[in-house]
């Protein structure tokens, strides 16, 4: 490799590179925080601009939306307890909660610093080890997509802990839903009711909008308090307590930050699974684990490094295999084919070093998110508790419909949104928390079709079992997780007990 | 050749005739609605025509995502669209087919008015570059062996690859496990990973994943310009000649007189080499049908997609 | 290390009837997956046909679980019934809207239709006395967000809109 890195610096901190890479930012931001609106969208709408550009100049600014769309999943998130990507789900499970507790301004700095921490991670990762790195999306087989699908479920029983048995059920009921469609393995039409608007199935994210938005918007207009309180006067970003608390991770951050970038190279999957197995390894790992889910910030920390570091995690296989491992990265993967730019192995040694050139607009993107996401942050939550509830309520109630028909341009995705909120409503009377669905619904056909495919295979060559787990290294060690994840609150819970009853005599 | 030169002649003296009017169509940016997410195909193809768009036109086109239901949500509502020649779909066979054959998508084949088909995608076996199939009958030699213990990965059941698949079978008695993934982009994994032995994809997979892979026949009538080394399934006594068409549509209260202009213009644009040039270059090959021959086109493949929906559906 | 006395909250042998009712709703959903899943095809009906089983137990489970009182609260749930009994009536406004928004957008058009729950909504929400100034501001502020939104869906992301009767 005989890359000009003077070439490559001059370009990726040309003013104008670094001006598109901070307007890629703050679009990226303000369009992710708003939900429904995805970076998918802002991408395909900007990628015929990009084409007057130079290539590593619009592809700067396709990368500094795409991670500024990412970080901005978490406001809505943190703010108003609507994950609008399903890599932010795992963000509202202390988020929320922390801004519900008076801390939403120390919950946006977190955010900020754990997005910026592992949006680095990431690109670095992608910057030095990328065409190792990539062989990770070949090695992953089916089986590995279904164990890694089992790996997520198993946060169902730590989210439900006080009764795991409603957060089984409500696991189950999420995986029904995911199947509901055009079945991809089978090809029978599954439970539709004969209605051609459910063909397509239940989209993920109006029926994250639907579940976790709805409820929070009854009880708004329920009460005439504050949806959230507001932060003392006087009091700033909190930075350095926020960076405090990252200091105290630290450990957490980069495991984090890792597991996201690792699990983001996994096409199709890696988005919304990294943050969910990256919150549950961080509570795993905690001694306090019975603080997550109330707002505890190393949940938050752990689960909005993940999902950022993603974003560098899965350009690996798009730029190094030309297998998009996002959506957003198809378009760009898409962007790239019209332009004329080959991808493959070969890019990273020919082409004048563009990939370079693009990485580290990436990272300075990345880096440009810590000043631009603390400011807008701020405003965000300024904003949120500031409004009147009357402008509130239908701001709010006009997202969450504009958001969930921008999808697809689809009225039935409206429907379904409003639809779910009410049976998630409902359900949350007799006791039936929205994250168990959710999870079900988001890792249902992961899981159904890497089992199916595990099955196919291995039915072909006459050895299932072997196909699903005895002859495939990667799944011992995903098993082993999962037992470990569902073994060590039992092993704790029983401690715990012979602790007390020594004490007791 | 010489059909597609006169399609050709045709198309722009039309187009001259067309131009001439005082009612110059279009006069205003036209909505190209793709049925499909940003990033596939489809979407490729649409930001490959658009700067042509507005070389013969002079206007531009607003590409639009109306993604779902594998591209039923849009198709089901095309005829709800104003008919006045600013709204067009993209269409995909053997999906406005096959889907109405197999389930209710909630429109009808013949609902839709499609105004021109400009490329397809060949079918394609490929395999990896280290593979121990060399050629199609190492393939079916072994696959004859032992009938069902290799596997072909592919996009979705009942899809054109499965379909592919079928007709292989078919053809050449070879018995593959068709192994469906959620789409083209997710079994490339598959292959290069090693979890199946084989892929039915298209053409375009061979062009993104150059020296990765090695395609041992494509279903055209001639080989492609990209791949000069790689036989037709035709001369290797096969008859497998297929793919995923893309065409676009209009609403049906769009009236003839433009459903024509709009066929002459993507005609001319089919026309363009250096147009020609970035397809063929991206794997696609070229195709024309013309508005006026759309209905024999249609035809031919109802029938042979019919023929093989049967037996899809009798397994 | 008292991450169970924390949750359990319900002083045990109180009955848990709204689990119970949620409960009976699972054990259908359930039961109806299971028995459709023996007209699908063998590659399709494996999932939900092992799924709405487990659904369908767990659901048996759980319902002898509320009514015996043996029911513990989750860690993350909804507000309960009887909280809900304050502003119900604002609650069920809200959810009417919400409703009649998705189901009525289509056919008399996004604009239209968003100004009119917006500003149902915005009644909901405000709970003081409004002076006619305020009302007016706040009126505009709905209007300028609804346009906003209109346009750039509209003509920035070029998002297609239903044809409705309006716009």
């Amino acid at each position: 490799m005989d890359i000009d890195f003077g070439f490559v610096l001059s370009q990726a901190f040309s003013p104008f590179n670094l001006f598109l890479a901070l307007i890629g930012v703050v679009l990226g931001t303000v369009i992710g925080a708003l939900p429904g609106l995805s970076a998918t969208m802002a991408i395909a709408v900007l990628v015929p601009f990009t084409f007057t550009m130079d290539p590593a100049s619009g592809l700067i600014m396709l990368g500094a939306i795409y991670t500024g769309a990412i970080y901005g999943g978490a406001y809505a998130a943190i703010l108003v307890n609507t994950p609008g990507t399903p890599s932010a789900i795992a963000t509202t499970f202390d988020g929320f909660p922390m801004a519900k507790g008076g801390n939403g301004d120390l919950a946006m700095t977190l955010a900020s610093l754990a997005s910026v921490t592992g949006g680095v991670v990431g690109a670095i990762l992608l910057m030095t080890l990328s065409p190792m790195l990539a062989q990770i999306a070949l090695a992953f087989h089916s089986s590995e997509y279904f164990w890694l699908a089992i790996l997520g479920l198993t946060l169902v029983a730590s989210l439900s802990s006080g009764n795991v048995l409603k957060g089984l059920i409500g696991g189950a009921f999420g995986l029904t839903l995911s199947m509901i469609g055009v079945a991809v393995i089978g090809g029978d039409t599954r439970y539709t009711f004969n209605t051609t608007a459910l063909l397509g199935g239940i989209d993920i994210v109006s029926a994250l909008i639907g579940l976790y938005c709805i409820p929070v918007l009854i009880d708004m207009v329920a009460r005439p308090d504050r949806h959230l309180e507001p932060a003392p006067l006087g009091r700033g970003f909190r930075l350095f307590e926020a960076i405090g608390i990252c200091a105290k991770n630290g450990f957490n951050l980069i495991r984090s930050s890792i597991i996201g970038t690792l699990v983001g190279i996994l096409p199709g999957a890696g988005g919304s699974i990294a943050s969910l197995v990256s919150y549950s390894e961080a509570r795993r790992a905690s001694r306090h684990p019975e603080r997550f889910g109330k707002g505890e910030p190393a949940g938050l920390l752990a689960t909005e490094s993940a999902n950022n570091a993603t974003v560098g995690g899965g350009f690996i296989p798009t730029l190094v295999l030309g297998i998009p491992g996002t959506p957003p990265d198809a378009v760009i993967l898409g962007a790239l084919l019209v332009q004329g730019i080959r991808i493959g192995p070969e890019l990273f040694t020919q082409q004048s070093g563009i990939v370079y050139v693009f990485m580290f607009g990436l990272l300075i993107a990345t880096l440009l998110m810590l000043p631009m996401g603390l400011l807008i942050g701020r405003y965000a939550y300024r904003f949120i508790v500031n409004t009147p509830k009357g402008l509130l309520v239908p701001l709010i109630a006009f997202m969450t419909v504009v958001g969930s028909f921008a999808i697809h341009a689809n009225p039935h995705d409206v429907v379904v949104m409003v639809s779910m909120g009410l049976l998630g409503w409902l359900l949350g009377l007799a006791g039936y928390g929205p994250s168990p669905i959710v999870l079900g619904l988001v890792l249902g056909q992961i899981a159904e079709q890497g089992f199916m495919r595990a099955y196919m295979i291995g039915g072909a060559r006459g050895d299932f079992a072997g196909q699903l787990l005895f002859n495939r290294p990667i799944s011992w060690g995903i098993v082993a997780l999962i037992v470990i994840t569902l073994a060590v609150p039992i092993f704790r819970h029983f401690r715990a007990n012979g602790k007390a009853k020594e004490v007791r005599p | 050749m010489i059909f597609k030169k006169l399609t050709m002649l045709a198309a722009a003296a039309a187009f001259a005739g067309v131009s001439g009017a005082a009612w110059a169509y279009p006069d205003k940016p036209i909505n190209y609605i793709i049925p499909f997410n940003p990033g596939g195909e489809s979407d490729i193809s649409a930001r490959l025509q658009s700067p042509y768009f507005n070389k013969v036109t002079g206007q531009d086109v607003v590409i639009q995502y109306q993604a779902g239901a594998g591209g039923a949500q849009a198709w089901s509502v095309l005829n709800d669209q104003p008919g006045d020649g600013y709204t067009i779909m993209g269409t995909n066979l053997p999906h406005i087919v096959l889907q109405p054959l197999l389930q209710d998508p909630g429109y009808e084949t013949d609902d839709l008015t499609n105004v021109y088909m400009f490329h397809f995608t060949p079918d394609a076996l490929i395999v990896r570059a280290d593979s121990e199939f060399e050629t199609v009958q190492d393939v079916i030699d072994a696959a004859s062996e032992a009938p069902g213990a290799l596997t072909a990965g592919g996009s979705a059941t009942n899809s054109a690859n499965h379909i592919a698949n079928q007709l292989f079978a078919n053809e050449t008695g070879a018995q593959l496990t068709y192994i469906p993934y959620t789409g083209t982009g997710a079994s490339i994994p598959g292959l290069l990973g090693g979890e199946v032995e084989m892929l039915w994809g298209y053409t375009t997979v061979a062009a993104g994943q150059g020296d990765e892979v090695r395609m041992l026949a494509v279903a055209q009538e001639e080989r492609h310009p990209l791949f000069p080394d790689v036989p037709t399934f035709k001369e290797l006594g096969i008859d497998m000649v297929g793919g995923a068409y893309r065409g676009i549509a209009v609403p049906e209260s769009t009236p003839e007189d433009i459903r024509q202009q709009l066929s002459d213009i993507i005609g001319e644009i089919n026309a363009d080499p250096e147009f020609i040039a970035q397809m063929e270059e991206a794997g696609f090959a070229m195709l024309d049908v013309p508005y006026d021959e759309m209905d024999a086109f249609m035809e031919e493949r109802k029938r042979v997609y019919g023929e093989i929906a049967e037996q899809l559906n009798d397994e | 290390m008292s991450q169970d006395t924390d949750n359990q909250t319900t002083p045990a042998g109180e009955k848990d009837w709204a689990g119970a009712v949620g409960s009976v709703f699972f054990l259908i959903v359930g039961l109806y997956t299971f028995v459709t899943s023996f007209g699908m095809s063998d590659m399709a009906a494996m999932f939900p046909r092992t799924i709405g089983a487990v659904m369908a137990a767990l659901a048996v489970l759980q319902i002898l679980a509320s009514v015996t009182g043996r029911s513990g609260k989750s860690l993350e749930r909804g507000s309960s019934v009887a909280e809900q009994a304050e502003g119900l009536g604002r609650r069920l406004v809200l959810v009417a809207v919400m409703a009649g928004w998705a189901l009525l957008f289509p056919i008399i058009g996004m604009f239209v239709t968003s100004f009119i729950a917006c500003v149902i909504l915005m009644a909901t929400g405000t709970f003081a006395r409004l002076s006619p100034l305020r009302l007016g501001i706040l009126l505009g502020t709905v209007l300028v967000m609804v346009t906003f939104f209109y346009f750039l869906m509209t003509n920035v992301l070029n998002i297609p809109m239903p044809r409705g009767l309006l716009f």
